[in-house]
């Protein structure tokens, strides 16, 4: 059951044909729910801007973004951003955690936003599985960099988003921690069946997910199929 | 789609506000246009509009409580059916209440579904597990007659290499089935690991321990730089048989003479097992396949093999929550990583 739908998505920056710069050119592309798909690039790309465009942060030139069947750019700017709110994760580079509240705080501040009831089973099951048990009660200047990202990765799920968007997860971490980090989240899209698109440059990070899809001047160079048989088995 | 026939609680209530300042505009102007002004009637007004207001505004507080409180049951019922736990019924005349036991129907349906497909899986898995089963008794056997045959005093050279290649082609059919069974075994949750947290050193130790005559006939140097403290969470007998499914293609890839690298460590959330050699690599387009059944790299196609081993290792390491990654310079060697949690 696909959950993303992006069709003929463009944009472009400048009125001037002669100066319009094609940020995104034409991207059609499918993901299923439960797949984690790695979108690589180098600076520049579009990748960002897709990202952009597939949060709901910023509206296309042209062409349409179905998630978990609501067309996001049909919707006005109220209701797209509590359709963000409540169907979207964002992780972030920075990690972007409130330094005054405590991880636990941290991670349930989404659902308090949204005036939702906390889900306590499946909060547990998330920061266990994340191992923060013994973290809840820190605040995130304490922490370590990875650390920090795993109450990130938590917050995302709490909200039981249809979609996780991780903008380079791993970019301020060293290279053991970055490994561990993508193994977690890995886990938890298969442990929740949770959807993650994840940009990077990393191609050794890239790996470990369910497909790659590869982005150039605004156009996918490759990657744009559908995942194999390995999943379904 | 749906929210949009439902007109914005922000817009009914200014338009509430707006009729109920025009009645009372209205209301006042006839009043004082019939009986001219006269306090003791606005007094009595004022006091009437307040103790409908109050009564109305009482009304209101109920109902919301009401409502909150149905809410909180639908979402309560969710979170219930979600996690699996035994749903709460309640019976009363209201419309709410039916609305509720509609909620409890659907989820219900949607269980029974999820019911008969695990069960359908579950027969696939049997029937798969009863395959591999049956196969090898008759397969025991071909191997027994193929030996005995080999065994024949006056056999003709031609005839001798048959047999030979009959041998061996039963004993790589052995080994796929008897991973087969084990994969089976492992994804219907046959098998119940161990789990607990133990020095790696051994497990190690144990994986290298039926490889080391292959290793020193091709003399291929093992180096390992374990901490004896150094520890994990695992189940010793199964991680120690996916360890010896990545040094077993660690030796069969590395040329004579080569060397084979076995670090150990931990590090914040998980220990790292890594397994390094110097043999041919594996070509950057095919490191994120290596993981699939049965596939085989296109350099590794003189070598014996049938490509089960990385996936049945990642397997038994993903149930434990861990992780295999791969890296690879072509011709200079693989670095397989063996990700365990340490908690």
């Amino acid at each position: 059951m696909p959950i993303l739908n992006i069709v003929n998505l463009k944009k472009y920056y400048g009125k001037d044909p002669q100066t319009t710069v094609k940020a995104l050119d034409d991207i059609s592309l499918t993901v299923e729910k439960g797949e984690f798909v790695a979108i690589v690039g180098t600076s520049g790309s579009g990748k960002s801007t897709l990202l952009h465009m597939l949060g709901g942060l910023d509206r296309p030139t042209e062409g349409k973004v179905t998630v978990d069947g609501n067309e996001l750019f049909a919707m006005s700017d109220e209701k797209l951003t509590i359709f963000r709110r409540r169907s979207v994760g964002f992780v972030f580079q920075s990690y972007n955690l409130v330094p005054i509240l405590s991880v636990l705080e941290n991670i349930t501040l989404p659902i308090e936003l949204d005036g939702g009831r906390i889900d306590r089973t499946y909060l547990d099951e998330v920061i266990q599985a994340l191992g923060l048990q013994s973290k809840i009660h820190s605040l995130p200047g304490s922490l370590s960099g990875g650390q920090q990202q795993r109450v990130a990765i938590a917050r995302a799920l709490a909200t039981k988003p249809s979609i996780i968007l991780a903008d380079e997860p791993t970019g301020n971490l060293d290279s053991k921690t970055s490994q561990e980090v993508l193994i977690l989240l890995k886990q938890m899209s298969e442990k929740f069946n949770q959807t993650i698109v994840m940009i990077t440059h990393n191609e050794s990070i890239a790996q470990m997910a369910d497909r790659i899809i590869r982005i150039e001047d605004g156009r996918i160079v490759s990657g744009n199929a559908t995942p194999s048989g390995a999943r379904i088995l | 789609m749906i929210n949009s026939t439902v007109p914005h609680p922000r817009r009914l209530r200014y338009l509430f506000s707006a009729v109920f300042l025009l009645l009372l505009i209205g209301y006042s102007g006839t009043i004082l246009y019939l009986e001219g002004f006269s306090p003791a009637l606005l007094q009595l007004t004022l006091l009437f509009l307040i103790a409908v207001l109050g009564t109305g505004a009482l009304y209101n507080r109920v109902l919301q409580r009401q409502l909150t409180g149905f809410m909180d049951t639908v979402e309560e019922m969710v979170d219930r059916a979600i996690h699996g736990r035994e749903q709460l019924t309640l019976f009363d005349e209201t419309r709410l209440s039916s609305l509720e036991h509609k909620l409890l129907r659907y989820i219900e349906m949607g269980k029974a579904n999820e019911h008969n497909l695990a069960a359908e899986k579950n027969m696939i898995k049997e029937l798969i597990s009863d395959i591999s089963h049956q196969t090898k008794t008759p397969l025991a056997s071909v191997l027994l007659y193929s030996q005995l045959l080999a065994e024949t005093p006056d056999l003709s050279p031609d005839t001798r290499q048959l047999v030979e290649q009959i041998g061996i082609q039963s004993e790589k059919l052995d080994w796929l089935i008897t991973s087969l069974i084990k994969l089976s075994r492992l994804e219907t949750g046959m098998i119940h690991l161990q789990s607990e947290v133990r020095p790696v050193a051994a497990t190690i130790t144990s994986a290298l321990s039926h490889l080391y005559t292959r290793a020193g006939n091709k003399n291929i140097i093992i180096n390992i730089d374990c901490d004896p403290l150094t520890s994990a969470r695992h189940d010793y007998k199964w991680t120690s048989e996916a360890l010896f499914n990545l040094l077993e293609n660690a030796v069969k890839y590395t040329e004579p003479g080569g060397s084979i690298r076995i670090t150990a460590e931990g590090n914040e959330m998980f220990t790292r097992i890594e397994v390094a050699d110097t043999g041919i690599g594996i070509p950057e387009d095919e490191l994120e396949h290596i993981f699939r059944r049965f596939y085989r790299g296109h350099n590794a196609r003189e070598v014996e093999g049938i490509g089960i081993g990385l996936f049945l290792a990642q397997k038994i390491i993903s149930i434990q929550g861990g992780y295999i990654t791969a890296a690879s310079q072509p011709g200079q060697g693989s670095r397989l990583t063996l990700y365990l949690p340490q908690l």
